[in-house]
């Protein structure tokens, strides 16, 4: 008979035995990591309408988180301060900076300034802040150094992997209450053990059934 | 797009981020398909962040409204500005659990339908354009002679006061009341035994109880209040003297006759007769009554005597005789009579004085209207064209007035023929004052500014006197004079009370003059032949004022099961006459067909429904249903108005039916209604208890130890709290609150009718009502809620094959919603069938259906599902989860018993559910569960559910004990 | 007229009924429907099936748009039709593993005939059968969740749930399948590469014959293996429809939660796999002409499998009612009487008339011998296993709480996706028997007297058993 085929072509079987279940793999690997939010999202940095510095403002003046994001300690949220907080200061300082006009502005009309959403979860899953504050995790575990950011940009993934890494085994993320807000702070260096502090008065057990979070 | 809706929404901004949350859900519930980039979302602040408002935190505000001079207090949930709760409040006297009309009412509040300008002339109109018509209007009434004014039934001292100041200004003002749920017919029975001026209510907790055709569970007079005591007078711990029996007379089967120990099913055209028996029996017995005479038939009806007997037995001042709106005054007027006799004035009949006294009735009105002497008529919302008996013709006289106003929330029937109509704020944006028959003020405080502009009724009074003073300074000047000095402090207080603890109405015992009552009670010698026609106030939407819910209009009845429709209701005997199939007895129940209801000319076509338990030859008709101007969810159903007459609005002799071919399908959520004999809802009367308190164990099926084994190990429930809920079968009354509670807390979504007819309702916790359709007349109805039972060895779970509902450590079984991919096995393998699946986007629907009103309804805690996912009840658990953070933030992380109530709880009138840490012994669950009557509904698959139930007791009067 | 009866080499029954000269004839015969100019009467058929086809994947489409509620389902009937066409094809896709890999290991030579085409069905069976639970879910384009893959919600299936063995039992039987198919195809598509003229058909054909030669070794190797695929796939007959009976025995529902499911549906699919066959093969045979080759005598061998089978499930029907009795579970006993006198009684009764009392006609040979009655029993199979699976599923509509029941009502939708699913496989069916051979040449040679060791051309040899011949009922 003639032959149509190569004689390479013998070998195409075999490759296609061992080739398409190995690409199989690298689907699924590739999936699993290129798709997730530790390759989509970390990093995220929009830019903001106000160029607000929290390097300049929690860095360098040191200000406490809790002076802007107040409710964090006893609500879900950590609400994003009123207009009326920036102008607290701003009123005096830097009053007629051109960076701040859409400040004042809001601040006249009532308009609110439309910041864009950084630490985004989605809507079926509730965090609640004050409970974190509360269990002593401090502020940098979720959303890195802050303090050191020019822009906020997006630390962790926030996928819910991630979280249940926590809830599994908090003991290493947790710090005392009163570090909450301390950025600089390394529970691991100072060598921090929960179990001793005096001031807790429960163990932490971070829920890790579904409706811990989901509702 | 979000900034309308906060500019909508006034002065506070709703919230920003929750508001999103609602909205936004379905579309993020779509990122678990595939991890790519979160939405790009907006955060939107405050500007100035008012003092006590924390984003996403909800605040709870106290209030009040009326619904037909019924008045209730309420606590209000607002997130971020968005009221999207309604309970009772339970520091006000009249509240017990809510009513299904307050829990809908939040949703109410955003109908798109509501009217959202003036109108005149059939043109919208400017909000200032309308103003300036109001400021004109006093020189146009001049000295009021051709001034009439037609309120609602509006107990509010600031609106007496106004009223006050409108007959100074135009003496020769007149005014009249007209209520669909009014009271007319109690008000001229009580004027006829000269008590008058007066508001009355009941009180205590009465032993026995005999409603002549009156529905005190149901749609007349102060339920919720009514329906607590009730329940609490059948507390099975109670001396049996003391234990209530509640004896029903009527036509129909109303929620409280299918409460009743005995009920007896006759005409509404002789409920009259029996009490005028009844009246014979007890002067017989030796009460001071009157002689009046009575049918043969009726005085030796053995139901009469047992009555008779059973009232005088009891401790004078116990018992109380209720006859209903639907019967004439004369029967009232008996009513009170007996009552008197009984000695049951002051004690469990309380009187206030309060109220206008010189009011007409619509029929007066009409009488002027007719002869033209009516020049300027206002109607403050009511809808007489739509309500008024077909006879009075009102609508065309309406018309004939020079000048019409309109007040009301919706541009309703009358709104489209008056010459102006002016939106009504809705309660919850409207300053205002209410007091409860039983005598106590409340202040009503708005929870958002009006959406739209619009005027509170009494802001609208005000204006009639040409003042354009605003609600909160008119309340505020009523109560001002009450107290001398530290005014603020203490109206703080009353707002946040919500009862205002000084001017309660003084109660006082009336004396009744029996001499007129003989006259007055004359029978029409000739007995109606034919059909009788019943007209009922509806169990959802009253007499139509709440035909555009959406809740309520799916909301089933609770004795036939029908929702989004009326129908023409008869026995099965008397729809063997009619010549109608019995539907309740073909595998397809839902399809029936349409008959011709004629009488006096008119007709009305609509569909038959049999009921095991309606008088033989009545036809019942409920109201409110088929609005051709109500909202495009008032339209469903068939409007029966134009049957009645002014002469006797809700019974009818000499009625027509004539079956057709036309066939139609009726939406009733639950087909079958024999329990089969299965051990499902338990009872037994309280004789029986107490000889054998456990009789509960009677029922099972299997024996304990075996159904006791497992194949497989015990799941283990270790964590410091275990919810568990108990629901007492023998308080229930069936209202349905719970239902729609459970709605408007969970976000739940209606289907609509096409949908409810499939069998696909959404109701996570229904109520299941049971009776045997074997009997005709007589018919024994019992209820039973049924939710998730939260099941420690649930079946559902292990059949799910992506793990979306699994246990909690706290022995809830939970449903992650953004995990379900809605094989729909789960519900297969519940027993109980309470799971729900959503088999369309029910809720893009309900958007689409009401705007983005229903978002700004939705509560912020709970995920708003997507289509193809299942959900079910899971005890409120966003409840429980804020309990739980608040106090492991606040202490040790033990949540007291009592903190967390399920929205079903807190909805339940008759307090029948109970909800807590069973780890906890002295817990109120705990007791409950160690009840005798406890006990498990399907016990023998060995769930161990956590939902458990009290069986029920029933209280005959032995005399009346059948065979 | 003198007729040529080759030997079934074991026990002498004549298997092929005046065959071909010899192997070329085989071939040639088996060819043919390939190498024909496309016949109208193909052409007919494969398009009416194509638009049900595409009238499938058209209500599929508004199906995921529009979400399951346009299916007639509601709560307590959670699951309608996509779950009995489901269980219905899984069935109908028995009979090939069967006739292939057990009667292949039980020497069975007669199935060489049948086994191509059954084979061939079974696939097809399983890709209709699979596509129903896929499109049924609510939200499918999540599905993957039931697969075990690595993901960031650190969540994973649940393997207890009879569905996701479901997944796991019917994809490995579909895999096996198709593998032992293919390698059943690999010499008759070499024959074919051979054989064909354009340049085209000789490419695609040489491709999947991955270069057969013919070879003692290449024969050997083929042996072996198509030996371990038979060992490999008779096992599944067994499991992939036991685990399948498994989604209804282990829930807990009266009606479904019963121990003798498993043997009963494989019955049961058999019993329906066999009935499919010999609804397409008595319409194939006439067709292709290929009378000579599945003869009377393979007809009578199937008939005589449904009979038995069908009395199988006839007795799995009447011990479900005396267990239900037996067991003294009084919701047990209230579904069963309920499907035999409830709302649905006319489906329950239609499955025993279709499933067992019909069958029983085959005891009579002329019958088992008469094509067109078979053909109209055939169809009488399908439908009963249809209504029996129907029947199953429908026990949802009464349960434990009489507060929940309701009924069932069907919608166009449902109407489509059962059709349409037909509408595929016969799609599917035509296309096979247009472009590739329908039965195994290479095996049904093996069974012809030439390769029969002790054969000798003897031309008298045929005259010596005219009744045999007879027998064989000429055609």
């Amino acid at each position: 008979m003639t032959h149509m085929f190569p004689r390479w072509t013998n070998h195409l079987p075999t490759a296609v035995a061992v080739g398409v279940p190995l690409l199989g793999v690298a689907v699924v690997l590739g999936v699993y990591y290129f798709f997730s939010p530790y390759y989509t999202d970390v990093g995220y940095e929009p830019t903001q309408p106000v160029p607000y510095s929290h390097a300049l403002h929690a860095g360098e003046m040191g200000m406490d988180c809790r002076y802007c994001h107040n409710t964090v300690e006893y609500a879900a949220h950590a609400a994003v301060p009123p207009t009326s907080t920036c102008l607290n200061c701003h009123k005096y300082v830097k009053a007629n900076s051109e960076k701040l006009s859409l400040v004042r502005q809001s601040g006249e009309t009532g308009e609110p300034i439309p910041w864009v959403k950084i630490h985004q979860l989605p809507d079926y899953a509730y965090f609640n802040h004050s409970a974190h504050v509360g269990a002593g995790v401090g502020c940098v575990s979720c959303h890195g150094r802050v303090d050191q950011m020019e822009e906020v940009w997006l630390h962790e993934p926030l996928s819910m992997g991630w979280c249940l890494d926590c809830h599994r085994n908090p003991e290493p993320h947790l710090r005392p209450v009163s570090e909450v807000t301390n950025m600089a702070y390394d529970p691991v260096a100072a060598g921090y053990d929960p179990s001793e502090d005096p001031n807790r008065t429960r163990e932490v057990n971070p829920p890790v059934h579904c409706a811990g979070c989901h509702r | 797009m979000t900034r309308e809706t906060i500019s909508a929404a006034g002065p506070h901004n709703p919230g920003r981020r929750n508001f999103l949350s609602a909205v936004g859900a379905t579309v993020a519930s779509l990122q678990t398909a595939a991890c790519i980039r979160k939405p790009y979302e907006k955060i939107l602040p405050y500007a100035e962040r008012p003092e006590d408002l924390v984003p996403g935190e909800a605040r709870h505000y106290a209030t009040v409204w009326n619904v037909g001079g019924a008045v209730q207090g309420l606590l209000v949930r607002s997130t971020d500005g968005r009221p999207t709760k309604v309970d009772g409040n339970p520091n006000h006297p009249m509240t017990g659990g809510s009513t299904i009309w307050a829990q809908a009412s939040v949703l109410s509040l955003y109908d798109p339908e509501r009217s959202k300008e003036p109108v005149r002339e059939g043109e919208g109109v400017s909000p200032d354009e309308a103003v300036g018509f109001l400021k004109k209007l006093p020189d146009e009434i001049g000295d009021g002679s051709g001034l009439a004014v037609v309120v609602p039934e509006l107990p509010s001292p600031t609106a007496d006061r106004l009223w006050e100041d409108i007959r100074a200004k135009y003496p020769k003002a007149e005014l009249y009341r007209f209520d669909g749920a009014g009271t007319d017919h109690a008000r001229a029975g009580a004027a006829m035994v000269g008590i008058e001026g007066a508001a009355w209510t009941t009180d205590g907790t009465p032993t026995v109880i005999a409603a002549f055709d009156a529905d005190p569970i149901g749609t007349e007079g102060d339920t919720t209040a009514f329906t607590k005591a009730f329940a609490a007078g059948r507390d099975p711990n109670r001396k049996p003297a003391e234990a209530n029996r509640l004896y029903v007379v009527e036509p129909h089967v109303s929620i409280t006759g299918s409460n009743a120990d005995h009920r007896m099913a006759v005409k509404g055209s002789e409920v009259g007769d029996f009490l005028a028996a009844l009246a014979h029996h007890l002067k017989k017995g030796g009460l001071n009554v009157p002689t009046l005479d009575a049918p043969k038939d009726k005085l030796d009806s053995k139901f009469v005597k047992a009555l008779a007997k059973d009232l005088l037995s009891r401790k004078r001042g116990s018992t109380i005789v209720m006859v209903g709106e639907r019967q004439p005054a004369h029967v009232h007027a008996l009513g009170f009579v007996l009552n008197e006799a009984l000695g049951n004035f002051g004690k469990t009949l309380r009187f206030t004085k309060q109220g206008p006294t010189e009011v007409g009735a619509l029929s007066d009105l009409v009488r002027r209207m007719n002869d033209g002497s009516v020049k300027q008529l206002v109607v403050m919302g009511s809808n007489p064209v739509y309500e008024a008996p077909a006879d009075l013709n009102f609508g065309e006289l309406f018309q004939k007035v020079p000048l019409t106003i309109h007040l009301g929330l919706y541009r309703d029937e009358t709104g489209r023929l008056a010459t102006w109509h002016i939106p009504q704020s809705h309660y919850l944006e409207s300053w205002g004052d209410l007091r409860a028959r039983e005598g106590t003020t409340a202040i009503q405080q708005p929870l958002v500014a009006p959406l739209y502009p619009s005027l509170s009724p009494i802001e609208f009074m005000a204006r009639l006197t040409g003042a354009e003073s605003k609600g909160y300074d008119l309340v505020r000047a009523t109560h001002q004079g009450a107290i001398s000095g530290g005014f603020d402090k203490r109206w703080q207080r009353w707002l946040h009370d919500g009862v205002v603890d000084v001017g309660q109405a003084p109660s006082f015992v009336p004396s009744v003059k029996t001499d007129g009552l003989a006259a007055a009670y004359k029978f029409r010698a000739e007995r109606a032949q034919g059909l009788e026609l019943a007209f009922v106030r509806d169990n959802a939407v009253l007499d139509g004022r709440f035909g555009n819910s959406p809740w309520l209009q799916e909301l089933p009845d609770p004795i036939t099961k029908i929702a989004w429709d009326n129908a023409a209701v008869v026995s099965p005997n008397t729809a063997e006459k009619i010549g109608v199939p019995n539907n309740l007895e073909q595998s397809s129940v839902r399809d029936t067909v349409m008959v011709d209801v004629s009488v006096g000319g008119e007709t009305v076509r609509l569909p038959v429904w049999v009921q095991p338990g309606t008088a033989e030859d009545v036809v019942v008709l409920s109201l409110g249903y088929g609005r051709k101007h109500g909202g495009k969810f008032a339209k469903s159903g068939f409007d029966v108005n134009s049957l009645r007459t002014a002469e006797s609005p809700y019974i009818r002799s000499g009625a027509k039916v004539t079956p057709t071919r036309k066939g139609y399908a009726v939406a009733c959520m639950q087909p079958e209604a024999s329990m089969h004999d299965r051990p499902i809802v338990r009872d037994a009367t309280r004789g029986d208890f107490t000889d054998e308190p456990n009789f509960v164990e009677k029922f099972e099926v299997m024996d304990e130890d075996h159904v006791a084994s497992l194949l497989w190990d015990e799941p283990e429930y270790t964590a410091e709290h275990q919810w568990a809920l108990t629901i007492d079968l023998n308080s229930c009354v069936g209202c349905g609150s719970c239902t729609v509670a459970c709605q408007a807390e969970n976000n739940i979504p209606w289907v609509g009718k096409e949908d409810a007819l499939k069998g696909r309702e959404m109701h996570w916790i229904r109520i299941d009502r049971y009776f045997e359709p074997k009997h005709s007349d007589q018919v024994e109805v019992r209820y039973q809620p049924m939710a998730c039972v939260q099941c420690e060895t649930a079946p559902c779970e292990n059949v799910c094959p992506v793990g979306a509902t699994v246990h909690g450590p706290e022995g809830l079984n939970n449903m992650a919603y953004n995990r379900c991919i809605g094989t729909r096995y789960c519900s297969n393998n519940c027993p109980y069938k309470v799971r729900r699946f959503n088999f369309f986007h029910y809720t893009v629907r309900n958007d689409a259906d009401y705007g983005m009103g229903i978002a700004m309804q939705r509560n912020p805690d709970v995920t708003v599902r997507y289509r193809g996912v299942m959900e079910k009840c899971t005890y409120c658990v966003q409840r429980i989860n804020k309990a739980r953070i608040h106090a492991k933030v606040n202490g040790d992380g033990i949540i007291p018993d009592g903190t967390v109530k399920t929205a079903c709880q807190e909805a339940c009138p008759a307090d029948c559910i109970t909800f807590g840490n069973i780890r906890d012994p002295d817990s109120k669950v705990s007791h409950t569960r160690e009840d005798p009557r406890n006990y498990a509904v399907l016990s023998e698959l060995n769930l161990r559910p956590r939902t458990t139930y009290l069986a029920k007791l029933t209280n005959p009067n032995p005399d009346l004990a059948e065979g | 007229m003198d007729m040529r009866v080759s030997r079934d080499p074991v026990d002498r029954r004549p298997l092929l009924v005046n065959p071909p000269t010899d192997y070329n004839g085989v071939t040639e015969a088996v060819a043919a429907p390939i190498e024909w100019k496309t016949p109208m009467g193909w052409w007919i058929f494969f398009l009416v099936s194509a638009v049900f086809a595409a009238m499938y994947a058209g209500s599929t489409a508004y199906l995921i748009w529009e979400g399951t509620g346009i299916w007639g389902l509601n709560v307590p009937v959670a699951w309608g039709w996509a779950i009995v066409n489901f269980v219905f094809w899984v069935g109908i896709g028995h009979a090939g593993t069967l006739i292939s890999a057990v009667l292949f290991l039980f020497r069975q030579k007669w199935r060489t005939s049948i086994n191509r085409f059954s084979e061939a069905m079974t696939i097809f069976a399983v890709v209709c059968a699979l596509s129903f639970p896929t499109i049924h879910v609510g939200r499918i384009w999540l599905l993957y969740w039931v697969f075990p893959v690595p993901n960031q919600m650190g969540a994973w299936p649940q393997f207890r749930s009879p569905l996701l063995w479901d997944v796991f039992a019917v994809s490995i039987y579909g895999t096996v399948s198709v593998l032992f198919w293919y390698t059943g195809l690999v010499p008759d598509l070499a024959t074919m590469r051979d054989r064909v003229k354009s340049k085209v058909a000789k490419f695609a054909y040489g491709i999947f014959a991955l270069g057969w030669t013919g070879s003692t070794r290449h024969w050997r190797h083929y042996e072996t293996a198509y030996m371990l695929l038979a060992g490999l796939a008779t096992p599944l007959v067994l499991s992939v429809h036991s685990v399948v009976s498994f989604d209804f025995a282990v829930s807990q529902l009266p009606g479904w939660h019963t121990t003798i499911f498993p043997p009963y549906f494989v019955a049961g699919a058999i019993f329906s796999g066999f009935g499919m066959v010999l609804t397409l093969m008595l319409v194939s045979r006439v067709i292709f002409k290929l009378e000579h080759i599945v003869t009377m005598h393979h007809l009578d061998n199937m008939a005589k499998v449904v009979l038995l089978t069908g009395m199988i499930v006839g007795y799995a029907y009447g011990m479900e009612f005396f267990i239900a009795w037996y067991g003294g579970n009084e919701y047990e006993m209230f579904a069963f009487i309920n499907r035999a006198f409830g709302p649905y009684w006319w489906a329950y009764w239609s499955m025993v008339s279709c499933n067992v009392l019909i069958p029983q006609v085959l005891w009579f040979k002329t019958i088992r011998h008469n094509v067109a009655a078979l053909f109209v029993l055939s169809i009488f199979v399908n439908i009963g296993m249809w209504f029996e699976r129907y029947v199953i599923v429908i026990t949802l509509s009464r349960d434990f709480l009489p507060s929940s029941w309701d009924m069932f009502y069907p919608t166009v939708w449902d109407w489509a996706a059962l059709l349409g699913s037909f509408g595929l496989f016969f799609t599917l069916f035509s296309l096979f028997v247009r472009f590739l051979p329908m039965v195994a040449m290479a095996e049904v040679k093996s069974v012809m007297p030439e390769s029969d060791p002790h054969h000798e051309p003897d031309e008298t040899e045929a005259a010596k058993q005219p009744a045999t011949a007879t027998a064989g009922g000429a055609s």
